[in-house]
Formats: structure tokens, C-alpha cells, sequence
């Protein structure tokens, strides 16, 4: 597990470049944490590095957002978050977001956990203050020390990996 | 005469109203005819029927709308909720001239729902069909007011935040949008951590009502020129609530912070359509989508409007909520399609409306 402290919307911003360079398609990311955490901020910030230009709204509504990246990478927005506690997940069509092509970007995955297979990357993102967040990230091994390499070189508050 | 089977199924009601084009014209996009009488009675008295049949119940089980869920619904529920229009109108079948539908933005499979059945009446009527973009149709439904284009019309629901420059008929430009998240968002989502029950926009606005707006000073730092941004709002309540947790606890100081928070979406989007109204020097002001129910809202957009002397139609409750009378309204100003062309058009989740249109600063 890797870990460390975000101290700022810049140090977010810095973080989402490094870990959007990590990432090849086909993917599953999650990002799991309380409202206001800034699971979307950090979803907009890994799109815009990948090429999305434009406005990346809240898909909370839609529940799903697709988008076209650099050299024709699809990239897919989805937030479960309408779907509530108790929801029976199996009723959203996942097999136009996890399409064996993609990089999928998955809010609230808790109420889908029944039907998501295990995520590639996943995020959780805590209250510190008003402004920094705790940062925890499961990845395979490989990628967490790379990852935690470069967040440090990047001045990046707290950085750890654990085994 | 021209009567328009309308159909609404864009996301959790089933909706379906009989519109009166006034004749095949109507597509001077000037905001209707003319003829029909008075500026206030000329739009509503096109609307012959308007029959919204939520699934509120449905989705409530699930604390929220499944996509399927609706899909089914809509299926069970859009034979009934046609029927009920054409009998609230008095018309048969016989006397429809077109039929008109949503295509989108929306849930996928519930456009799909119907689309497909506005197809197969048209089909077995031998009607035209017209397709009806979402957004088109709210800002359509002030035309029931007898408003003239050119217009500002913000549009503000659950998935949509949208400052319009209505040019002509259906024809617009996009002014400014949110950024992150939609009006409705900030409005369920404040409700929820303020612990409201779903669907949270309307108890919030209820809550609100017994507080006083100016108890908390949440921040009202905004993007620049006329997008909006409700993210941060959504967090700076987290914070006063995980900060103040026994003296929010008090209902009276519940509803002062609810007013307070409710303010703070209200002055952000009244601020920024009045100053669309004046940037573009345009005298009329208009609002549709489900936010346009509150209250507070409201009576604000009022004043506001009031005070710098321009005119300001707000539609009823009815009408600014989803419903299938504003696609009527929407397609009088837009061209029918004949067989067999109708029958190649499709849904769409997104917003091709706003993505080709460049956003103005």
C-alpha cells in the first residue's frame, strides 16, 4: 500500500500526472471516500492529463461519462453514487464500461462491489483538513514503488509504501 | 389546429401531453403565434394535457434512480401515461397531427423506452415525428408564458446547469455551465449531509424556509466570467457540519445552515443569469429545470430581475420539472421528420448540443 498526504489542490494535480502515466488500457480504477473528498477533482485531473479537453462535469446524475483521450484511448467516467446503499448493481450495464478496451474510472464502487472485478488501482481519499487529504493506494507492487519514487521527487508531503 | 402527441422519458418520470402547434406553421422561431391572444394565455393554452408519472416509489427502495429500474418502469408505465393524455386532452386519435419525443440527453435506456414507442405511433398513425432535444425543451417551456426570443434562460436540474442565450425558436448559445457539479447535485447532495431524505432538493428547500440565509458566510469565490461551480460549496458544509456537530444538531440552527447553504446556490445562480442578461443586453429572463422549483430560487430571480427592470418568466412547478408538454413546446419551432427517415434516429446519454458549441467566456 502506498501512502502519503495531499496537501493542496496543486499536490492532487501532481499526484493525478504521475499516476495517469502509470496507467494503460484496458484498466479498472476506484476511487472510494466521504463526499466533498475529491474523488471527481482527481478523476478530472487524471482525464485532463490523458488528453480530455473540454469540461469534465459531476456524472453523478448520468452515472456514466465517456470521453475520448490522446491516440483514440477511450476513457470512461462512472459514479454509482445514485445507486444508494442496497441497490442491486447487477441492473447497470457494465459491459459498456469495463470493455476489455478502456480505462475505467469508478466512483462510489462500493455499491457495485457484487459486479466489479477486482480493481487495478484503487484510491481512498480521507479528510485531513479543508484543503489536504490522506491519500491510500493498492496497486501491484511494481507500481506503487515506481509511483512512490516519483511522488517524492515531486515534493509530495508523507509518501510511504508499505508491503 | 395541429395537435402533437408528446413523449418524455428522459430519466425517472413517464411523461406524455397533447400540444397545440397552431397549425403547421409556428416555425418563425418569434415564440409562437402571435394570434393566439394575450402575451400570458397565448403558450398555455396550447397545452391541451400534461401527465407526469413518477416513479418515485419505484427508486426510493434503491435510495436513488437505477438506470433499469427506470428502463422497466417506463415500459410498464408509458401506455397508461398516453392514454391518460389523449383522454385528459379530449382528442383521439385521429385528430394527432405529429408526434414528438426526447432523444436525449439523458439515461440511455429510458429515451430508448420513448423512442421506441413514439416511433410505433407514428409508424401506425402514419404521423411525422419530431425529435426533441432535452435541454431545447426546457428552455422551451417559457414559451407557455408567452416569452419572446432573444432570452437568457437558465436551465438547472439534477444532471444539467446551463446559462442559455435563447436566440431564435429553440436556438441557442451556451453562456456559461457548471464546471463540476450540477445545481440539483449541490442541492441532494448538501440535503444528505445535512441527513434529509431522498430526494433532498425539495426537503432542504422546505428546511430552509424556517432559517435565516445569512447565518453561516459559506465562500462564494467563483470561476470567472458565467460558469458555475458548486464543489467546493458541497465541501465548505462538510466542514461547518463535522465542526459544529452539537449546534447543528438543534433544528432551529439545522435550518439556518440549510438556508445559509441554500443561499449560497441561489445568489451564485441568480448573480450569474442576471449578468448574462446584462453582458448580453438582452431585457427577458427565463428559467426551466427541476432547480427552478425552489422556492427560494424563485422569489430571488424575482427580485432580482425586478430591480434592473427586466422581465422575468418562471413557469410553474409543472412545467420546469421533466415533463412531455415543454417537448411540445420545444417542437413547435422545430422541423417534423417524415417516414421513413424517422425511423434511423437514435438516443443519446450526452450533450452533443454543448459540446459543439463553443464555451464563451
Amino acid at each position: 500500500m502506498l501512502t502519503a498526504t495531499l496537501t493542496s489542490p496543486e499536490a492532487t494535480g501532481a499526484f493525478a500526472r504521475l499516476l495517469a502515466a502509470r496507467l494503460a488500457a484496458p484498466a479498472l480504477v476506484t476511487l472510494r471516500g466521504e463526499l466533498g473528498t475529491g474523488k471527481t477533482t482527481l478523476v478530472r485531473d487524471l482525464l485532463r492529463t490523458l488528453g480530455v479537453e473540454g469540461v469534465v462535469a459531476s456524472p453523478s446524475f448520468t452515472l456514466a461519462q465517456s470521453y475520448d483521450g490522446h491516440g483514440g484511448l477511450r476513457l470512461h467516467h462512472v459514479d454509482l453514487y445514485r445507486l444508494g446503499p442496497g441497490a442491486d448493481a447487477a441492473l447497470f450495464a457494465w459491459e459498456d464500461y469495463l470493455d476489455g478496451a478502456s480505462l475505467t474510472f469508478v466512483e462510489w464502487p462500493e455499491a457495485g462491489a457484487a459486479e466489479l472485478p477486482p480493481a487495478d488501482i484503487d484510491v481512498v481519499l480521507r479528510h485531513r483538513t479543508p484543503l489536504s487529504r490522506d491519500l491510500e493506494l493498492r496497486a501491484a507492487p511494481a507500481i506503487e514503488k515506481t509511483l512512490a519514487d516519483a511522488m517524492i521527487a515531486a515534493g509530495i508531503d508523507d509518501v510511504a509504501a508499505t508491503a | 389546429m395541429s395537435l402533437l402527441l408528446c413523449i418524455e422519458t428522459s430519466c425517472d418520470d413517464t411523461s406524455a401531453a397533447v400540444v397545440d402547434t397552431g397549425g403547421a406553421g409556428g416555425l418563425d422561431g418569434a415564440g409562437g403565434p402571435e394570434s393566439a391572444g394575450g402575451p400570458h394565455g397565448a403558450g398555455a393554452a396550447l397545452i391541451r394535457s400534461s401527465i407526469v408519472s413518477s416513479q418515485h416509489e419505484s427508486h426510493a427502495a434503491f435510495g436513488g434512480v437505477v438506470p433499469e429500474v427506470a428502463s422497466r418502469r417506463h415500459t410498464e408505465l408509458l401506455v397508461g401515461t398516453v392514454a391518460a393524455a389523449l383522454a385528459d386532452a379530449g382528442v383521439a386519435w385521429d385528430d394527432l397531427e405529429g408526434v414528438a419525443v426526447t432523444t436525449g440527453p439523458g439515461l440511455i435506456g429510458a429515451l430508448l423506452v420513448g423512442l421506441a414507442a413514439a416511433k410505433a405511433i407514428a409508424y401506425a398513425r402514419r404521423l411525422p415525428l419530431t425529435a426533441v432535444d432535452h435541454l431545447q425543451a426546457h428552455l422551451a417551456a417559457s414559451y407557455a408564458l408567452g416569452v419572446t426570443a432573444p432570452f437568457v434562460c437558465l436551465t438547472a436540474s439534477g444532471g444539467h446547469t446551463l446559462l442559455a442565450v435563447v436566440e431564435r425558436g429553440v436556438e441557442f448559445r451556451v453562456a456559461g455551465r457548471t464546471l463540476d457539479d450540477a445545481a440539483g447535485e449541490a442541492f441532494d447532495k448538501g440535503a444528505r449531509l445535512l441527513g434529509l431524505p431522498y430526494p433532498g432538493g425539495r426537503e432542504l428547500d422546505l428546511l430552509a424556509a424556517r432559517g435565516e440565509p445569512s447565518f453561516v458566510a459559506f465562500p462564494r469565490s467563483l470561476p470567472q466570467g458565467l460558469d458555475f461551480s458548486f464543489s467546493g460549496l458541497k465541501t465548505a458544509l462538510l466542514y461547518y457540519l463535522r465542526e459544529h456537530q452539537t449546534e447543528a444538531a438543534t433544528e432551529a440552527l439545522r435550518a439556518s445552515v440549510a438556508a445559509s447553504y441554500q443561499e449560497a446556490i441561489v445568489d451564485q445562480l441568480v448573480g450569474k443569469t442576471v449578468r448574462c442578461a446584462e453582458q448580453e443586453g438582452l431585457r427577458r429572463v427565463a428559467v426551466g429545470g427541476g432547480v427552478a422549483a425552489n422556492s427560494r430560487l424563485r422569489r430571488r430571480l424575482t427580485a432580482a430581475c425586478r430591480e434592473r427592470g427586466l422581465e422575468v418568466f418562471i413557469p410553474p412547478v409543472a412545467l420546469c420539472t421533466d415533463n412531455a408538454a415543454m417537448v411540445g413546446l420545444a417542437a413547435r419551432h422545430l422541423e417534423p421528420i417524415a417516414w421513413p427517415q424517422y425511423l434511423g434516429l437514435d438516443a443519446y446519454a450526452a450533450e452533443p448540443a454543448l459540446r459543439a458549441l463553443r464555451v464563451r467566456r
